[in-house]
């Protein structure tokens, strides 16, 4: 399984089965929670469509509805009941698309808290960390034929 | 790619105890590599969201994994299979914890389910809360180890 024998096989036939199972999650997890724009592209396909919005904008704030921006594209979407926020907030919500409106029908919502917006600082370190784990892993495993030449070298 | 430090940490405490270098660098590339595929198809590769839950999914990290594994030399291969998959499994453990409102992101019997889980234990953006604290971590496992290797004698050289 992990021989050089048909290597190329092996490997190709992974990478294969990985593209597949790509696909078959792209196919099947459009219908399980698709993106906004397209519920508001085609209301009536998308009629009773469970969402979950991630990162969310408040627009507009009403006295018993909300309005929001998501997604990219961006599409705008009427939000049922009191906002957790105020305009220009992120917030993230789950809830039930309907095709009159078209309105969200909430029901889970929450307001990001102010330290959200400290994220670039843990994307920053995050890249950080990848770099150190990359330069470690070549630091073992790099080929470095220079130094196996001076290693090899019987005068050296 | 939002809270490699916190994955990171838990990846350092878990390999710390192997004697052998090379193998804590494969496991601690395991556990940074669901995210980086993850990323890497959705902002190098352009793909959809959804294309890219199989890189956080058990039975689709186990092909990720011996695809990667692969490029390593013939001897190393199977223990790199083994600490990258251990590696990348720690860290989808460290995600079951999220919250995200119940909506879950681990497809944990992919492609045989669609079913998503969370524990929901913190939110993602409680992972800035926990840089400091994963910091503390890795340095309170590096003096451990250290003086554990210091009591039980300096450890064999890489061949």
């Amino acid at each position: 399984m992990f021989s050089n024998r048909h290597y190329r096989w092996k490997l190709g036939a992974a990478i294969a089965a990985i593209a597949l199972l790509g696909v078959l999650a792209a196919r099947r997890g459009e219908a399980v929670n698709p993106m906004l724009w397209r519920c508001v592209a085609q209301p009536e396909r998308w009629q009773g469509a469970r969402l979950w919005i991630p990162f969310a904008r408040i627009v507009s704030v009403r006295d018993a509805s909300y309005e929001i921006a998501a997604g990219d594209p961006e599409a705008r979407i009427r939000v049922d009941g009191p906002a957790p926020g105020k305009p220009g907030d992120l917030v993230t919500l789950t809830g039930t698309f309907r095709a009159d409106g078209p309105r969200l029908e909430p029901d889970r919502s929450r307001a990001f808290p102010p330290r959200f917006r400290l994220r670039w600082l843990v994307e920053a370190v995050s890249i950080a960390v990848v770099l150190g784990v990359l330069a470690n892993l070549a630091r073992h495993f790099l080929f470095r034929p220079k130094l196996l030449q001076v290693e090899g070298d019987p005068r050296g | 790619m939002a809270d490699l430090l916190v994955h990171f940490a838990s990846g350092f405490a878990a390999g710390r105890p192997l004697r052998d270098g090379r193998l804590r660098a494969i496991l601690y590339l395991g556990v940074c590599l669901p995210d980086l595929l993850y990323k890497g198809l959705l902002y190098l590769g352009g793909a959809p969201n959804w294309l890219c839950e199989p890189t956080h999914s058990p039975l689709g990290l186990v092909l990720f994994c011996y695809a990667a594994a692969m490029l390593f030399e013939e001897e190393w291969r199977k223990r790199a299979f083994a600490a990258l998959l251990a590696g990348a499994y720690l860290h989808v453990l460290f995600d079951l914890g999220k919250n995200y409102l119940g909506a879950g992101v681990i497809l944990w019997a992919f492609p045989f389910s669609m079913e998503t889980v969370e524990l929901g234990w913190y939110y993602p953006e409680d992972t800035i809360a926990f840089m400091l604290p994963a910091l503390g971590v890795i340095l309170l496992v590096e003096l451990v180890g250290g003086l554990a290797t210091r009591f039980s004698g300096p450890r064999p050289a890489a061949p």
